[in-house]
């Protein structure tokens, strides 16, 4: 088992309370602690599979349990992306591991980093977004929940099963997809119309320096990885269930609480998404240091959008402030002192 | 894409280059048949579950990509034991009476 992974299963269950906490009304809170749990336990035996087959398997289970739940869009709908991802992670094993062609070890390289691009549901595969649909329902539960564990144990899996070379050509487009799926997202989160469109992309753009931190092949890049899914999993996970009344009745505050949460979002200092900035850029500069300057000038692009999303927060009382005080001091803690959370994970 | 199109015409080129390049390099060596045989399903059942919106057909494709998926762990090294096909099973079994239920109106 990938110590990170077993990490993320913990940060996903410690998001499973937060949500809990700041989920408003209570019939909500009894189906999101059901659905939770289970997809917790699916997420855990994902990281558990002994194998890259097996683990393939079990996200395929828990993309037709996801894609069942009663819901707004159509189960044909849900299930399009994750089938696409594990078909292609498949196919990329097969090719993987078929002696002949070299060219088929790119195939796997390219296939691998595409699957894992569609099973998480990032650029260039998007789900279908419906700002109404419970979040435990909607494309967010692959984001933020279900695939932060699983691409580690896809990365892992991926690193084990391809050559030297055709590794170099993995984490290449792992740092394509990042790229694109950075400047895409924030962009978008900052442009598009609704704001819980808003909050998906930033998801996204978030995943795009996961991605580029998993194609880092360094160990900077691994830790920048792991603190950015930190950062997804308890940090812009359970602010997005904190929103979700406000965004309903577009509400929009500009207290110091928003400003502060924009901060978080943003990853300026002292949030956990600073240091995994840091680390990023860190490792892109022992890599190829023109990587740095095209990483540096994109996570700019976070301010605007952040600013917006913290706006859309409201202004939370009793346990909904509890709750968001509980979230800004985890991201606080790791963005001082990073060093327990990367030593847990052997990084 | 209407057919007599060009860019039909272009598809199928480069479908026929893309079968030949599979006949040349995918069909020889070991387990040659078995590794035909899970590209051609994972393919086939891929682009039917991704091309329709009909539950029971998505689910089909569904159950036999999973059949496909414990298909390939028999081309690895090591031998994967009988957990990939069990649970393969378990789920083109469970896909054939999961509860799907109609999307509410907005």
């Amino acid at each position: 088992m990938q110590p990170e992974a077993v990490e993320l299963v913990a940060f996903a269950a410690v998001a499973l309370v937060l949500a809990l906490l700041v989920a408003q009304p209570a019939a909500s809170r009894r189906s999101l602690l059901l659905r939770g749990v289970v997809g917790l336990a699916g997420t855990a035996a994902v990281v558990a599979a002994p194998t890259f087959d097996l683990a393939l398997l079990v996200l395929l289970a828990i993309a037709i349990l996801h894609s069942a739940i009663d819901a707004r869009r159509t189960f044909a709908a849900r299930v399009h992306l994750p089938v696409l991802g594990v078909g292609l992670l498949t196919l990329a094993a097969l090719f993987a591991r078929v002696s002949g062609a070299e060219v088929l070890e790119r195939f796997a390289a390219v296939g691998l980093a595409a699957g894992l691009a569609a099973l998480v549901g990032v650029l260039p595969y998007i789900h279908t977004f419906d700002p109404d649909e419970p979040v435990s329902s909607s494309p967010v539960a692959w984001l933020a929940y279900i695939g932060p564990a699983a691409a580690v144990v896809v990365v892992a899996d991926a690193q084990g099963l391809l050559a030297a070379d055709a590794g170099a050509a993995f984490g290449a487009s792992l740092v394509g997809i990042g790229l694109l799926n950075m400047v895409w997202g924030s962009v978008a989160a900052w442009l598009t119309e609704t704001t819980a469109a808003a909050w998906r992309y930033s998801f996204i753009a978030d995943w795009g320096l996961a991605l580029c931190g998993f194609g880092i092949t360094l160990a900077d890049g691994k830790r920048a990885a792991l603190v950015v899914l930190f950062s997804i999993v308890l940090g812009r996970l359970p602010l997005y269930f904190a929103s979700r009344e406000a965004v309903k009745q577009k509400v929009v505050t500009e207290r110091p609480i928003n400003l502060l949460v924009a901060a978080a979002l943003a990853g300026s200092a002292p949030f956990a998404g600073f240091s995994a900035r840091v680390l990023l850029l860190r490792g892109a500069t022992q890599l190829y240091w023109p990587l740095a300057l095209v990483l540096a000038a994109g996570m700019l692009l976070w301010l605007p959008a952040s600013l917006r999303l913290g706006r859309s927060l409201g202004v939370p009382r009793g346990r909904h402030a509890l709750g968001v005080a509980a979230v800004l001091a985890l991201n606080v803690a790791v963005g001082l002192y990073p060093l327990p959370l990367l030593a847990a994970a052997r990084l | 894409m209407p057919a007599g199109s060009t860019p039909r015409l272009v598809l199928c080129v480069a479908g026929g280059l893309v079968a030949l390049w599979v006949g040349l390099t995918v069909m020889s060596g070991d387990d040659a048949g078995l590794r035909f045989t899970v590209i051609a399903v994972i393919g086939l059942t891929g682009a039917r579950a991704l091309g329709s919106e009909d539950t029971p057909t998505v689910l089909t494709a569904v159950a036999v990509l999973a059949l496909a998926v414990a298909a390939a762990a028999g081309l690895g090294a090591d031998h994967p034991g009988l957990a990939p096909y069990g649970l393969a099973a378990a789920i083109a079994a469970i896909s054939s009476w999961v509860p799907i239920r109609t999307p509410r109106a907005a």
